[in-house]
């Protein structure tokens, strides 16, 4: 990703806000709330009083999107198919920083529906496997009330994917290097 | 039907049971009973029969998963309605590269009319956000949803639908019209298939191009 947060560090003003504490607000019907996690170890880190997310360059048109994964593929062809506007990565939300103010940890949703002004990031996992998703969840929530993100669990890819009788490739990554490729998905910088 | 008969997920059938009992025999578990379908399809029409009094509202199916629940609804509703019905072409391996198109139109106007569309179950909305974008085009004196299953926590668009029968959770189901690879459909009952049944199929490698 061009716009990568690691190249592009956001420099933001002295505060030691505990973000990581208190109860992230979940969207109805979207977001299931994993068990609440411990209180963040960057507590002291610094963040910008008004976090500012990222426009990554518009991918559209004949420029080839590489999908990380088949089940990416596939949604985006029924998107397609029901002529729903969406757009690839569109933007990064830098959500954690470190005393510097370096962005440390960033989620890019895999799409955002234009019409309905709503990102969504897939996931393959198994729901044992996507507490740091979910955690990242809570944070984009948290600094950033006004975006809607909707995190389709596995469970939701394997019943479009039978619904269609297309995904091939739903399954759970199984190996430590396949549960962190799918972690790293869309240049999401991690802890 | 005896007692026994409506709390068995197998109904009354008649002659040789063999091949519904293969049916029945790839459900994994019964979520919904035909006895507990049948109720509540009655509560919706006597409350749509109610609400639509006076109105001669225009019942609106997409077709094919929603005839069985059309046919018992249409039959629950004790005011003057009428009834048509909607093609759209599925998304599938045979239609990947084309876009959602209508194959069969209404045959009745729904200028001025109080349209209620009947749909079988709503889930993340895409081919029901179509579908209603169509329709609203024609001028409706009125556009509401009712549908007999929803999942809510599947849903990617907000669309209002009037009339819930039941919740489903994000789980696949079929019976009561609901199909998997087009079978299932004559069941009185809505369920879960067992694993085995679904056959996983290989998505195509490569990559595509461009956004819609």
């Amino acid at each position: 990703m061009d716009a990568s947060p690691s190249e592009t560090p956001m420099k933001g003003t002295k505060d030691s806000a505990h973000y990581a504490e208190g109860s992230a607000q979940c969207a109805e019907g979207t977001v299931e709330c994993a068990e609440p996690e411990p209180t963040s170890t960057l507590a002291t880190s610094t963040r910008p009083q008004r976090p500012q997310p990222i426009r990554n360059p518009k991918q559209h048109g004949d420029e080839a999107i590489p999908f990380s994964h088949p089940s990416e593929e596939a949604f985006a062809r029924v998107l397609d198919f029901y002529q729903i506007q969406w757009e690839r990565e569109p933007t990064t939300f830098p959500l954690e920083w470190d005393e510097e103010g370096h962005v440390i940890t960033a989620f890019s949703p895999d799409f955002y529906l234009v019409s309905e002004d709503l990102y969504i990031e897939l996931t393959t996992m198994k729901q044992s496997l996507v507490k740091k998703k979910n955690r990242k969840l809570r944070l984009l929530h948290e600094l950033y009330p006004d975006v809607r993100c909707k995190l389709m669990y596995r469970k939701d890819v394997m019943n479009l994917a039978v619904k269609y009788g297309l995904f091939g490739d739903t399954r759970e990554p199984s190996t430590e290097g396949e549960i962190e490729a799918e972690e790293e998905n869309g240049s999401e910088l991690d802890e | 039907m005896s007692d026994r008969a409506k709390d068995s997920p197998t109904p009354p059938v008649v002659g040789n049971r063999e091949g519904y009992n293969s049916l029945v025999d790839d459900i994994d578990e019964v979520l919904i009973t035909a006895e507990q379908i049948q109720a509540r399809v009655a509560e919706m029409g006597a409350q749509i029969s109610v609400e639509y009094a006076g109105k001669d509202p225009l019942l609106v199916g997409v077709l094919r998963g929603v005839f069985v629940f059309m046919a018992d609804l249409v039959r629950t509703i004790t005011i003057p309605i009428g009834v048509d019905f909607i093609g759209i072409t599925r998304y599938g391996p045979s239609a990947q590269k084309g876009v959602v198109r209508f194959t069969k139109d209404l045959e009745t106007s729904i200028q001025d009319r109080h349209v209620l569309f009947v749909e079988d179950v709503v889930d993340t909305g895409m081919s029901l956000r179509y579908i209603l974008r169509s329709l609203q085009t024609r001028e409706p004196t009125s556009l509401k949803v009712c549908a007999l299953f929803s999942k809510p926590h599947s849903r990617l668009f907000d669309l209002e639908v009037a009339y819930i029968g039941f919740e489903l959770a994000d789980r696949f189901v079929v019976g009561y019209g609901l199909d998997y690879d087009e079978r299932y459909r004559n069941l009185p009952f809505v369920g879960v298939l067992k694993d085995r049944v679904i056959t996983r199929r290989k998505l195509p490698t490569g990559t595509q191009s461009g956004s819609a």
